[in-house]
């Protein structure tokens, strides 16, 4: 558990994290973590209706999954912050595992890849381009699912073992940020989740990506307005000493409108509309992306290798040093941000604590002060090699008939 | 028994009195309200002009002259300014409105004096720059036809238009045209016209001290010089066109935008219909989410909401279903309003919404900049935090006689305009 004091509301946010995500789903039930978190609000034996006693108290809830955690929040006034130990205490003990709320969120869920991944033009491009960038790794499917069928399989039996065997006391960690004392919170923790036995949780064994050596890529046509160019390449572990560097490379390419991709080809020459370069935020060894909608005066393979251009002088010549300090006192300024909110330095700390040590969190900007140009260049070498890419063609059916 | 069936005590919520904020004048007379909140060294400028959609002369004009701002002045090109704000990680974002517009400077407090002066080369003297106007013009325009493909983006539009009447300036959306009868010189007679410290208000929340007053006043006020105001507001009659608006489009799945126009949020009734609102479709645990979504799966989400603006409110009803569920969805729409009609809310339910509703204000004021973000939605319609403690007491103090007789008069599913966007 970690504790942090912040009165700059009278509230407290309760945050649990468990260390279960899409990457732990078998291959054949895909999407089910995510599946699962809807189900966590199914009620419980004690407690019918997970919604009723957080709306009560003045709270408000919600979660999320990613390929790597399932978090569960609650933001109470501070007179109520117990509320939250309670109930996050009493799903970790068991659930009511009703048929009818399995049924029901199978078909909500449905409606969500629908509405967020079908719906929308380009929505699908996770869908895609993940399979293409991993062949073994379960990265290799969206949090989401990799399609709606593996959803609407699930049964009651494979609900109960998921639970079982990833959410307990031994794979969570509970994290408490606000008006709280930490002497109240440590005692409040210990009250409710301190006699919950543990659980034997599956040890992750998951496999590893062979290295990518040719380059990839497929192509599809969809009822949009515009060709977009969807690159990833692989790139390090969250807790790898390169994870900084390569976060400063996707600044420098597009952190504001000062960036490389936006200045050149964004605004002077405008053979995008928009252009971004940004890091997955992975754990594992995850993805890189560089992704862009192409102005119709431009062919997709001449903006192609508009881009291609300035990830060679990536490669090849070293970052001046004021470019470099733009970027770390982004960085730094950034994160100066994000703390601002009480919930966000909930999350952060549970995450930050997940990954070995809560106290990473006070070194996140120093890490960003000691890359050298010699490291973006070298890390921009290994990222943007040739045979790393995989490239998703997402092609307007306007434009090309 | 089990200790986890000891359910802990829910206490009610503390009296909430945001901190009112401090008012001074600037050099040229522009108003000032500071919010020193946070322990963070960080700051945010919100300079609100009167220059919003209802005062522009064609689509588009108020929205690009404002982002158009940071892209050269007289001073300093856009690479320059655009450098200056990366490499002191500071963000400077323009907000279009229907009244207001707002140009918003974030950043660490140590960089102000830095900051400020561009801020101020950015609002006193732009140039409107052909390339730039250029470029942003196509991307805005691709932006545009990219939300023509949401049928989320359809149903909305459809659904002003019918609420409002189609010459109310609420209802006055970009048309493919409109991008090409635009120029920098329309551009560069709105910013003459409206950009004058007369029609200017200036926030300022996060670590805000002397000091930082000083540096606005110094670099951003004194020289700017006051002319008189030229925005012009002139009344509007919504033209309400109520029942079913019908917008075909191929898709999985149909938008459904639904609602009518209501009392304003100075009206007496205001925070009980808010109650109301609660209720039916105001957070997760609302009779239309636990309907529609949790017992019968329908939609991923559904929720009704209260929009207030200077030239009147509106209750709305949004979500996106499977386009089979389509006829179900307004169907148990029509049955909870009816619900609401005919049974009084049950005490505990109503308990909930109101301490529910209590604890989302208490919320909102997350984080150094909210207050400010609050007190100036506050400030658009001529109130002040004195509001959020009468609406707090009145919205606690109502009856579920009052909500059920509230219910009579606006959820009349017959009243409402319904627009719909998907395959039929």
């Amino acid at each position: 558990m970690v504790h942090h004091f912040d009165a700059c509301s009278p509230m407290v946010a309760v945050n649990l994290l468990y260390n279960v995500g899409a990457k732990d789903e078998n291959p054949q039930r895909t999407g089910f973590a995510h599946l699962f978190e809807h189900l966590m609000f199914g009620g419980t034996p004690g407690v019918p209706v997970y919604d009723d006693p957080v709306q009560e108290a003045g709270g408000e809830n919600n979660a999320w999954t990613s390929n790597d955690f399932t978090n569960y929040y609650l933001t109470l006034p501070k007179q109520n912050a117990e509320i939250g130990f309670w109930l996050e205490a009493d799903r970790m003990q068991g659930l009511a595992f009703s048929p009818k709320s399995l049924d029901v969120q199978r078909q909500v869920v449905t409606e969500e890849f629908k509405q967020r991944y079908l719906n929308q033009p380009y929505g699908d491009v996770g869908l895609l381009l993940r399979p293409l960038a991993f062949e073994k790794h379960p990265y290799k499917w969206s949090t989401i699912g990799e399609k709606i069928e593996h959803i609407q399989d699930a049964t009651l039996d494979e609900v109960k073992e998921f639970y079982y065997t990833h959410y307990a006391p031994n794979n969570a960690v509970l994290s408490i940020a606000g008006d709280i004392q930490a002497d109240l919170a440590f005692r409040m923790a210990e009250k409710w989740f301190g006699h919950i036995e543990q659980r034997q949780v599956k040890p992750r064994m998951l496999p590893l990506e062979p290295k990518q050596t040719k380059r990839r890529e497929i192509t599809v046509k969809r009822d949009v307005p515009l060709n977009g160019i969807f690159m990833a390449f692989h790139m390090c572990s969250r807790t790898s000493m390169d994870y900084h560097t390569s976060d400063l490379i996707s600044d420098i390419l597009s952190g504001g409108n000062s960036s490389r991709l936006y200045e050149k080809l964004v605004k002077n020459d405008a053979v995008f509309v928009d252009l971004n370069a940004y890091i997955g935020g992975d754990i594992e060894p995850g993805l890189f992306y560089v992704t862009g909608k192409v102005n119709p005066k431009f062919s997709v393979k001449e903006a192609e290798q508009r881009v291609r251009w300035e990830l060679d002088r990536m490669m090849n010549e070293l970052v001046h040093a004021t470019e470099l300090q733009k970027v770390k006192n982004k960085a730094e300024a950034s994160h100066v941000f994000e703390e601002a909110h009480y919930l966000n330095k909930a999350m952060n700390l549970a995450l930050y604590e997940t990954l070995g040590d809560a106290g990473m969190i006070n070194n996140e900007t120093d890490k960003y002060k000691y890359v050298t140009p010699m490291d973006i260049q070298r890390v921009s070498r290994e990222i943007f090699c040739e045979d790393n890419a995989s490239v998703l063609y997402y092609l307007s059916e306007s434009l090309n008939s | 028994m089990n200790q986890r069936y000891n359910i802990p005590l829910i206490l009610p919520a503390e009296p909430f009195r945001p901190d009112p904020p401090l008012i001074s004048e600037m050099n040229n007379g522009i108003k000032l309200y500071a919010f020193q909140r946070g322990d963070q060294d960080i700051v945010k400028i919100d300079l609100v002009i009167r220059a919003g959609t209802v005062h522009q002369p064609q689509p588009l004009v108020s929205l690009l002259t404002g982002t158009l701002l940071k892209e050269g002045s007289q001073s300093f090109n856009s690479g320059h300014i655009a450098y200056q704000l990366d490499f002191h990680g500071a963000y400077l974002e323009f907000t279009n409105g229907y009244h207001h517009s707002t140009l918003s400077l974030v950043c660490l407090t140590r960089h102000l004096p830095k900051l400020v002066p561009l801020l101020a080369s950015v609002v006193h003297e732009p140039v409107f720059p052909e390339k730039e106007f250029k470029v942003i013009l196509e991307n805005r325009r691709q932006e545009f036809l990219l939300n023509k493909q949401k049928v989320k983006m359809l149903a909305a539009r459809t659904f002003s238009k019918h609420l409002w009447g189609n010459a109310h300036p609420y209802a006055q959306h970009a048309k493919d045209e409109d991008f090409e009868n635009i120029n920098t010189e329309v551009l560069k007679s709105f910013y003459k016209k409206h950009y004058s410290p007369s029609d200017c208000t200036l926030f300022v929340s996060g670590k805000v001290d002397d000091s930082v007053v000083d540096i606005i006043d110094k670099y951003l006020c004194v020289g700017w010089n006051q002319e008189s105001s030229n925005a012009q507001e002139s009344a509007c009659t919504p033209k309400t066109r109520k029942g079913k608006h019908i917008i075909e489009r191929d898709g999985v799945q149909t938008a459904i935008k639904a609602g009518q126009l209501i009392m304003n949020r100075n009206a007496s009734d205001y925070p009980s219909f808010q109650l109301l609102n609660g209720v039916l479709g105001g957070y997760f645990g609302s009779r239309l989410m636990r309907n529609i979504r949790e017992d019968k799966g329908y939609t991923y989400g559904i929720s009704s909401y209260v929009v207030s603006q200077a030239l009147g409110t509106y209750i709305g009803i949004h979500t996106e279903t499977a386009n089979e569920y389509r006829e179900k969805v307004l169907q148990e729409m029509a049955f909870e309003f009816k619900k609401l009609q005919e049974e009084k809310v049950p005490e505990t339910e109503l308990q909930m919404v109101k301490n529910y509703l209590s604890g989302e204000m208490m919320r909102s004021f997350d984080g150094p900049f909210a207050i400010a973000d609050i007190y100036r939605s506050l400030w658009e319609l001529g109130l002040n935090f004195d509001f959020i403690e009468t609406y707090i007491a009145k919205m606690e103090a109502t009856s579920a006689d009052t909500i059920q007789t509230l219910a009579q008069k606006w959820l009349n599913i017959e009243d409402y305009v319904i627009a719909i966007a998907g395959k039929h």
